[in-house]
């Protein structure tokens, strides 16, 4: 009889093999790790230098007709006996928009910020400046008179034709309004629709099981089709058949509101799906109706597992874009909307308007919003893994 | 006083059917979008068919949807062949699919078979994560980052790779799959009862073989199911060929150089003005109305046997 070691090791081919597909497994797992790494680190390299702000310190020893002129008098003050062209590239070293932001009335020292290639030179990511702006960049640097500070315009400005002045306020706004409409009229459609395909079995018989067929595969092919097409939909339905006005984030809330819907029909589905049937026939037994079962028992325990999978969908509904491109939300906007019926763009919109502007200074701004965005949404995947286990209840 | 309760009894009066009828109108509103999807794009696309031959459509070679303003200058018409769009579409699609395809497999045999629990319940949250990123974010990363990357090294080794190389937006693409598929072939082979796992174990297969020889040809149908989500997905993606893969249809195998794809042109149509009685903004919708069609077929192929594959396993 032959016996076994069980102390032995597995050896030649065998333990190659056991040990290549472990080593192939654990590498998969590392490349895409490292991906991600590059992509993160890559996105936050760029991105981390638009949080800080160039200014320019200036003295404004006397007050010109007006603001504009005040400025840019302080500015040739910097050299003494300055020509036109030296006068030119001083103006420039201040944002064109200087003037319209501050009111200056008084002499006194004061803060502007500083052009875009200005700051991308005191960042070092690119030099366009000429040998007198250099020079003169070079002098105030050392007098501490251009320095960076965190860049609150970055936060509270809206788009902008200048990079150093563009921000994302406006854009957030219109991804609140958007978001925020979209999911108020899809939760309660589509946990209701999930309600119904769920608790309310329809009548045995050939044609109910044709119906109940139909909407499941109805449901799974929603979830899955192109995200495009929900923007196509938009723009033949709302916009050419119904004659909204393109732009707006009403539209782009109903285009949205449609495309989640199918996300969280599914996710309340599978949450209605897990609360066991005895929850049920205890409160048929005790005689509610099966609407009062659906709404005081049933809806409460899958309540977690509904707000888990809502949250998920509000994370696809942000970083969604395509559709929006397509109904026209790819607008200027120079403020913030103040009501849904105004011209808005979203957060992913407006990284994919910058991403395409030629003008270098918007690279780091773009990968700023990136990372923004992404904060957000990983703060509510976060969320809803946390809420996920802290709410979820084991039968 | 007495109340005489049988099973006709109504519990609370009218507004029960009210409710009730509001649930069945919520879920017949999601018939009605599938509906109102399929009535606009086709109705867009018959206006289309009445402007431009099905069969130049579908067998012609050319697309130049530029319209000329003078009605007889040359190439007045435009040229809508629709095999050129599919042609980048499938080749990126391809590309990607051989990233993510090894890469999303292995992970996924690692994170179900390898991993503590513990351990795995951290990595499957992250990978999660990973699936949400935005792919306008993907889309950034290949135009501004990997592509002119590609193009640098392209140079070094003296080959010559266009800025919006196939290569690129592929290789981002497969990227943005990875999760997908890694997280569908995770939930299979967790399927695979593990009486067969253990059985196999016993009889002193390795770990190795056990996966080679019991798991994976047990999981193969769900695996495969979830390929063809993800080829679905990555033939539906529009952000990332948007801003990574070019504008100029091309037919070729040549992964450096640059391809369109239907979804890029869909977008280039509509964006900005359009009026919707030239075959320019028409050929849009025709293009929409394919891209629904494939990936309709697409996935009802793969939920069906992602479906049936998990009611075996579970038996």
């Amino acid at each position: 009889m032959q016996s076994i070691d069980l102390n032995s090791k597995l050896e030649g081919k065998r333990r190659r093999l056991q040990k290549g597909l472990e080593y192939a497994c654990k590498s998969a797992l590392g490349i895409t790790a490292l991906m991600m790494l590059t992509f993160f680190l890559a996105l936050g390299y760029r991105g981390i230098g638009a949080f800080s702000q160039t200014q320019i310190e200036i003295n404004v020893t006397s007050i010109e007709s007006s603001t504009k002129s005040t400025i840019n008098q302080s500015m040739y003050n910097l050299i003494k006996e300055p020509d036109r062209k030296t006068k030119k590239s001083l103006r420039q070293l201040v944002t064109p928009n200087a003037y319209s932001k501050i009111d200056i009335t008084e002499v006194g020292t004061y803060v502007l910020v500083a052009h875009t290639d200005v700051d991308m030179y005191v960042k070092g990511v690119y030099n366009k400046l000429d040998e007198v702006q250099q020079v003169i960049v070079d002098n105030l640097i050392e007098q501490d008179k251009i320095y960076r500070t965190w860049n609150w315009d970055f936060w509270t400005n809206s788009d902008s034709r200048s990079p150093e002045i563009a921000g994302i306020w406006g854009a957030v706004v219109g991804t609140f309004y958007t978001i925020g409409i979209a999911i108020l009229f899809a939760f309660p459609i589509g946990v209701s629709c999930a309600v119904h395909m769920e608790e309310f079995p329809q009548r045995k018989g050939k044609g109910w099981k044709r119906y109940r067929d139909f909407m499941e595969i109805n449901i799974n092919n929603l979830a899955a089709v192109p995200s495009i097409v929900y923007g196509l939909l938009g723009l033949a339905v709302l916009i050419n058949f119904f004659g909204m006005s393109r732009s707006i984030s009403l539209v782009g809330a109903i285009t949205l509101g449609i495309l989640v819907l199918p996300v969280i029909v599914i996710s309340a589905r599978t949450a209605l799906r897990t609360v066991p049937q005895h929850i049920r026939d205890a409160s048929n037994g005790l005689g509610a109706s099966r609407l009062q079962t659906t709404i005081y028992q049933v809806l409460p325990a899958a309540l977690p597992g509904i707000i888990t999978g809502t949250i998920i969908a509000i994370a696809r509904a942000i970083g969604e874009s395509a559709p929006l491109i397509m109904i026209g939300m790819v607008a200027f906007i120079l403020t913030a909307p103040s009501t849904p019926m105004d011209p808005a763009t979203t957060l992913p919109v407006q990284i994919f308007l910058w991403a395409d502007s030629p003008e270098r200074g918007f690279a780091e701004k773009t990968s700023a919003a990136i990372l923004v965005l992404l904060v957000a949404l990983v703060t509510l995947n976060l969320l809803a893994i946390w809420l996920r286990k802290r709410f979820e209840i084991k039968w | 006083m007495f109340i005489w309760i049988g099973p006709k009894q109504k519990s609370s009066g009218f507004n029960e059917d009210l409710i009730k009828g509001f649930f069945r109108i919520s879920s017949w509103i999601t018939i009605a979008i599938t509906f109102a999807i399929l009535a606009s794009l086709s109705y867009e696309t018959i206006k289309f068919f009445t402007l431009v031959e099905p069969r130049d459509f579908f067998f012609n070679t050319t697309w130049s949807p530029q319209t000329a303003f003078r009605a007889d200058s040359v190439g007045s018409s435009g040229e809508f062949g629709f095999i050129p769009l599919i042609w980048g579409t499938m080749f990126i699609t391809f590309l990607a699919m051989l990233i993510a395809g090894p890469i999303g497999l292995l992970s996924a045999i690692y994170t179900s078979e390898y991993l503590k629990p513990s351990q795995r319940q951290i990595v499957k949250p992250l990978l999660e994560v990973l699936a949400g990123i935005p792919t306008v974010v993907y889309g950034f990363f290949a135009a501004i980052v990997l592509g002119p990357w590609l193009r640098e090294m392209g140079v070094t080794l003296g080959l010559d790779v266009a800025t919006e190389s196939a290569l690129a937006a592929g290789v981002v693409m497969g990227m943005m799959i990875i999760p997908l598929i890694s997280s569908i072939t995770d939930d299979v082979i967790k399927a695979v009862p593990s009486a067969m796992r253990d059985g196999a174990r016993g009889i002193g297969a390795t770990r190795e073989e056990t996966i080679k020889n019991i798991i994976l040809p047990a999981a193969l149908p769900g695996i495969v199911a979830g390929f063809i989500m993800a080829i679905a997905r990555a033939i539906g993606e529009t952000m990332i060929v948007v801003m990574a893969a070019g504008l100029a249809a091309n037919l070729t195998a040549n992964p450096l150089e640059a391809v369109t794809t239907v979804t890029v042109q869909i977008v280039t149509l509509l964006i900005g003005d359009q009026e919707f009685d030239s075959a320019k903004t028409l050929s849009a919708f025709a293009l929409a109305f394919t891209l629904f069609v494939i990936t309709f077929i697409l996935n009802w192929i793969a939920y069906r046997n992602y479906k049936n594959a998990i009611n075996r396993l579970k038996q």
